[in-house]
C-alpha cells in the first residue's frame, strides 16, 4: 500500500513544477530567455512546489517547525525578484532604448509572484490528496485537478491587463507645417533639416493611442508607459533612429511618430497594443469611481 | 531637463549676439549642409525656427 504522503507530496511537486512550466510560457517578448533563463526559472519552481506540498503533510505529522521552511521560501522568493531587478537593470545600459524602471520592477514582481503561485498550488493539491476520503488513484487525479484549476484561476486574475484593453490604438497621417512635425493634429517635434522631413514622410509611421476613460489616460500619461511601448516596438520591429511621442493636454491622446526597420503598420499597431499595463503605474479605483458619479 | 544650444547656423550675422558658436551660411543650401554635419559630428538634433535660423541641441536622452 502506497505511503499517502510521499503520494501527495509527488504528486503536488510534479504539478507545481508543471504550474511554472505553464506560466513560463514563451510569449512574443522572448523573455525570461531560452534556455538558460527558463533552467533557473524552473529549477526555482521546483522547489517552490516541494515546500509547498511538505506544508500540509509536515503539519499532519506534527512536525509544526517545518512549517518556518515557508519564511525561507518567501525569503528565496525576495531573492529571485532582486536578482531578475538587478539582472535586468544592468541590460539597461546596453539596450538601444531602455526598458525603463517601471517596467524593470513590473517584470521581477511578477517572477517573484509566480513563484508563489507555484507553491499555493502545490499546497492545494496536496491537501486535496490528503483530505479527500477516496481512493489513491481518484485521491491523485482529483488533486491535480484542483491544483490546475487553482493555478489556472489565479493566472488568470494576476494576468497583466495591456494597453489595447484600455486605449484604442491606431495609425495616423504624419504632416509638417514649416519644420513643425504633427501625427493628426499633435504637435510631436521641430525638424530642421528638410532630408529628414522626407525620411519621415516616407517611411515614418503615425500612431494615435487613445484612452478609453480617465483612469488609462493617467496611467498611459506616465512617462514609463510610454518607454515601455517604445521599448517593446523596439525589440520586435526595430526602430531607427527617429521616434517622439507627446501628450495633448487637452484631449489625453497620446501621439507618436517612429520608423521602424520593419515598416508594417498593422504590426506596429498590434505590438503596441500588446504592451502590458504596468502595475506600479495603473490607476484605477478612484478616476473610475468619479467617473460613475 | 535643460538643453543649452550647442550652436547657431545663420544667414544673417546682425541677428547675432554671440554666448553661442554661430555660423553664417551663405544660402539656404549651404546653411542646411552647416547643420547637417554639425548634427553629425556633435550628435545633435537641427531645429528650424520660423525666423529662418537653425539651432542644434544635444540629441534628447530617450
Amino acid at each position: 500500500m502506497p505511503n499517502l504522503n510521499l503520494l501527495a507530496i509527488t504528486t503536488a511537486i510534479a504539478i507545481g513544477t508543471l504550474t511554472r512550466y505553464l506560466l513560463l510560457q514563451d510569449d512574443y517578448r522572448n523573455y525570461p530567455s531560452f534556455p538558460n533563463g527558463h533552467l533557473i526559472h524552473l529549477t526555482v519552481g521546483f522547489v517552490a512546489a516541494a515546500l509547498g506540498s511538505v506544508a500540509i503533510p509536515a503539519l499532519l505529522n506534527e512536525d509544526y517547525v517545518a512549517v518556518t521552511f515557508l519564511t525561507l521560501a518567501i525569503h528565496q522568493f525576495r531573492e529571485v525578484r532582486k536578482m531578475e531587478n538587478s539582472s535586468l537593470m544592468n541590460l539597461e545600459d546596453t539596450e538601444l532604448i531602455p526598458r525603463g524602471a517601471p517596467y524593470v520592477d513590473g517584470l521581477a514582481k511578477s517572477f517573484e509572484a509566480r513563484n508563489y503561485v507555484v507553491l499555493l498550488t502545490s499546497l492545494v493539491t496536496s491537501s486535496v490528496i490528503l483530505f479527500v476520503p477516496t481512493f489513491f488513484s481518484v485521491r491523485v487525479g482529483l488533486g491535480a485537478i484542483a491544483g490546475l484549476l487553482f493555478q489556472y484561476f489565479v493566472a488568470h486574475i494576476t494576468k497583466d491587463k495591456c494597453v489595447g484593453d484600455v486605449a484604442d490604438v491606431f495609425t495616423a497621417a504624419i504632416h509638417f507645417q514649416d519644420s513643425n512635425l504633427y501625427v493628426d493634429n499633435i504637435y510631436l517635434t521641430n525638424v530642421g533639416l528638410p532630408l529628414h522631413q522626407e525620411h519621415i514622410l516616407n517611411d515614418g509611421i503615425g500612431i494615435i493611442i487613445e484612452p478609453h476613460n480617465l483612469a488609462a489616460a493617467v496611467t498611459l500619461m506616465n512617462y514609463g508607459s510610454r518607454q515601455a511601448i517604445i521599448h517593446e516596438v523596439a525589440r520586435i520591429l526595430g526602430v531607427r533612429q527617429y521616434y517622439e511621442s507627446r501628450r495633448d493636454s487637452f484631449s489625453h491622446r497620446i501621439g507618436m511618430y517612429i520608423l521602424v526597420v520593419e515598416n508594417d503598420p498593422k504590426a506596429l499597431v498590434q505590438v503596441i497594443e500588446q504592451v502590458p499595463l504596468l502595475e506600479s503605474l495603473r490607476r484605477k479605483k478612484i478616476l473610475d469611481f468619479k467617473e460613475e458619479q | 531637463m535643460s538643453r543649452d544650444i550647442m550652436a547657431i547656423v545663420s544667414l544673417d550675422a546682425n541677428t547675432i549676439r554671440g554666448g553661442v558658436p554661430v555660423f553664417i551660411a551663405d544660402s539656404s543650401q549651404q546653411q542646411i549642409e552647416i547643420a547637417e554635419e554639425l548634427g553629425r559630428l556633435m550628435r545633435g538634433d537641427v531645429f528650424r525656427l520660423k525666423n529662418g535660423m537653425l539651432i542644434l541641441l544635444p540629441r534628447a536622452e530617450r
